[in-house]
């Protein structure tokens, strides 16, 4: 106890240094998370595009405008292995709010953000006779946030309201899955000529994304009476098998062309990405890295001055009795004790990030890797901290300054 | 009973440009209850002899014998427990925390004791008062406090473990005459109640109220 007492004794002797350097280094340390984080986005999309592109075996297609039904028209093709789309389908009512009902073609839409086993719609014996769901007695599947599946988990039933125009219909849908707000998933909000992955991936947000299999067709189309072209895409990916030669590839893309299909290469693509992430980091990099420099290396200036003062009061208190190991050991606590409100704030940042799902901020990703960056800068002051009180009390020692006198 | 007993202590120091040979085969012995000057001019060797005696340096070669016991100096926290509870010290600067007050400053030796913050408290303000600090200065910070106050906080400090033997380097050295004269008879007082004193000095006034002297040049006893 005695020890305890003695030690925020020292820390009270800072007192303005010590304040100072627990704002400075709560700067420097959220910095440093800051700008792993806006290094961490752009990864994050070309990870997701490289998940799907698989070493090129993909096009991106884009019909300008209209909607085109992609899937016939290639359905000849045996080097095609599957065709990704979003499509816009209506507008749903949930809890007495309304949101877009996207229809998805694959669970491949959503990369590896699926955490729960799917099991291809849920049965209902009486989904006939109820007069909700699709007559084969399967309940098409959603996929949302958060946000709005709040208290919903992966299986639980729904009930909702699709909107054709005027009407409306009540219908059930089963909860595939739920994710975070965050969650990158395939979008298609193409705004240019050349397309990127923060054109093809969006974070899920108020979306609610249906996946399109005959439990929706039925829904869609023989229920509510919905024309069949609301499923078809107005862009997506098509991607193909990995043994499928270039001949029978280029065989897909002219038949593309050849109906007024656009398309870009997986390669142009993933070159686009990195100039639309090289320029987002440039943006948005310039102020915190100045911020994280400047806050690192005053950081490391006040604890160095810090410490150099305070080596003079241990080297005071050694000669009363307290030894080598112990002087370091007061020094080095007494420090650690005043950079733990910052690591403290840091680490409650990231956890309530993670935890709630609010891990993209601007253009900054927060997960719990941003524990591990911050983790290094807190042992990179934690070696300085050490390095200075070992030469500096040296320096400072009752010896040292006898030596000096001579 | 000895005390103290050094034999041919070797201490040299390498500076910059050049080696100086701080201690030259020091060897003397101090009984209990001695009051021992040891007096020599300026770079003689002194203050290198008190901090060796002190337990805060390490001799180059000889032996120290302590209490009857040869002091190993690589064993540095059991020298800090030797340091703490039977050894006192008194500085020329009074190697006091100035920010913090007298009574702080007396407890410091006792937070290396498993004592509790409230009897620190109550035996420093009675080594306070042994030494006659005055009592209405006893939160006033070090750095308000005159030359003679500082001197009396650093003996009270000394004797707040009960040591058995008290170091002074130049004790006086800061000190007016009269303050000089006060810190003396305090320093006489303790002799009397038995403690063990060196006196590292180099005024010949100081030494001639001990009761031995040891004279030292060029890092040895002449």
């Amino acid at each position: 106890m005695s020890k305890v007492h003695l030690l925020f004794k020292i820390i009270r002797q800072l007192k303005v240094k010590a304040v100072l350097l627990l704002v400075i280094t709560l700067a420097a340390e959220a910095a440093v998370v800051y700008i792993a984080g806006l290094y961490r986005l752009p990864k994050q999309y070309q990870s997701r595009l490289s998940g799907i592109s698989k070493d090129g075996s993909c096009v991106y297609f884009d019909t300008l405008g209209r909607r085109a039904d992609v899937e016939s028209l290639l359905s000849g093709y045996n080097s095609v292995e599957d065709i990704l789309y979003v499509s816009y389908v209506a507008n749903l009512k949930y809890n007495n709010e309304l949101y877009y009902l996207k229809a998805v073609s694959s669970e491949k839409c959503f990369g590896n953000s699926l955490k729960s086993p799917g099991d291809n719609g849920k049965d209902t014996n009486d989904a006939g006779d109820n007069g909700t769901g699709a007559k084969r007695g399967k309940i098409p599947s959603i996929v949302s946030s958060r946000l709005i599946l709040q208290g919903d988990s992966a299986g639980d039933m729904i009930p909702a309201t699709v909107f054709k125009e005027d009407e409306q219909f009540d219908t059930e849908f089963s909860v595939r899955d739920v994710l975070s707000e965050d969650s990158l998933v395939m979008n298609f909000q193409v705004g240019s000529n050349r397309v990127s992955a923060y054109n093809i991936f969006a974070p899920c947000g108020k979306d609610v994304y249906v996946i399109a299999d005959d439990s929706l067709e039925d829904l869609l189309f023989e229920k509510i009476g919905f024309d069949r072209s609301v499923l078809y895409p107005s862009n997506g990916i098509v991607l193909f098998k990995e043994d499928s030669d270039r001949e029978s590839r280029l065989e897909v893309i002219n038949t593309l062309l050849a109906n007024d299909i656009g398309v870009q290469d997986s390669s142009e693509i993933e070159e686009t990405t990195r100039i639309v992430s090289k320029n987002n980091i440039d943006v948005f990099s310039a102020i915190p890295l100045l911020t994280m420099a400047l806050s690192l290396a005053a950081s490391f200036a006040i604890i160095v001055m810090s410490i150099d003062s305070e080596a003079k009061t241990i080297a005071l208190i050694e000669l009363v009795g307290c030894s080598k190991t112990q002087g370091n050991v007061l020094l080095i606590t007494a420090f650690s004790v005043i950079l733990l409100p910052g690591i403290l704030l840091n680490s409650a940042f990231i956890l309530t990030s993670v935890l709630l799902g609010k891990q993209l901020i601007d253009n900054v990703l927060i997960t719990p890797e941003s524990f591990l960056q911050l983790g290094i800068t807190v042992l990179a002051f934690l070696a300085i901290i050490t390095v200075s009180t070992l030469f500096l009390k040296r320096q400072n020692s009752h010896v040292q300054r006898v030596i000096e006198e001579i | 009973m000895t005390v103290l007993n050094v034999r041919d202590l070797h201490k040299t120091f390498v500076l910059k440009d050049m080696t100086v040979k701080a201690l030259d085969g020091v060897s003397f012995a101090v009984e209990k209850g001695e009051m021992v000057a040891v007096i020599g001019a300026s770079g003689s060797g002194k203050t290198t002899l008190l901090n060796i005696i002190g337990l805060l340096d390490r001799q180059d070669s000889g032996e120290l014998e302590l209490f009857g016991e040869i002091i190993d100096f690589s064993k540095d926290s059991k020298n800090a427990v030797i340091r703490n509870g039977r050894i006192g010290f008194v500085f020329q600067d009074y190697s006091l925390i100035a920010n913090e007050n007298a009574v702080f400053n007396v407890m410091l030796p006792l937070f290396f004791t498993k004592m509790p913050i409230g009897k620190m408290r109550k035996k420093a303000a009675e080594a306070l008062q042994k030494v006659g600090f005055p009592e209405t200065h006893l939160k006033n910070k070090v750095k308000l406090l005159s030359g003679g106050q500082k001197q009396r906080v650093a003996i009270a400090r000394a004797l707040v473990n009960d040591p058995d033997i008290i170091l002074a380097d130049e004790p006086t050295g800061a000190l007016d005459s009269e303050s000089s004269e006060t810190v003396m008879s305090l320093l006489k007082d303790l002799n009397a109640s038995g403690k063990t004193i060196i006196v590292i000095t180099h005024d010949p006034l100081v030494a001639e109220k001990c009761t031995r002297v040891i004279r030292m040049a060029d890092g040895k006893i002449v």
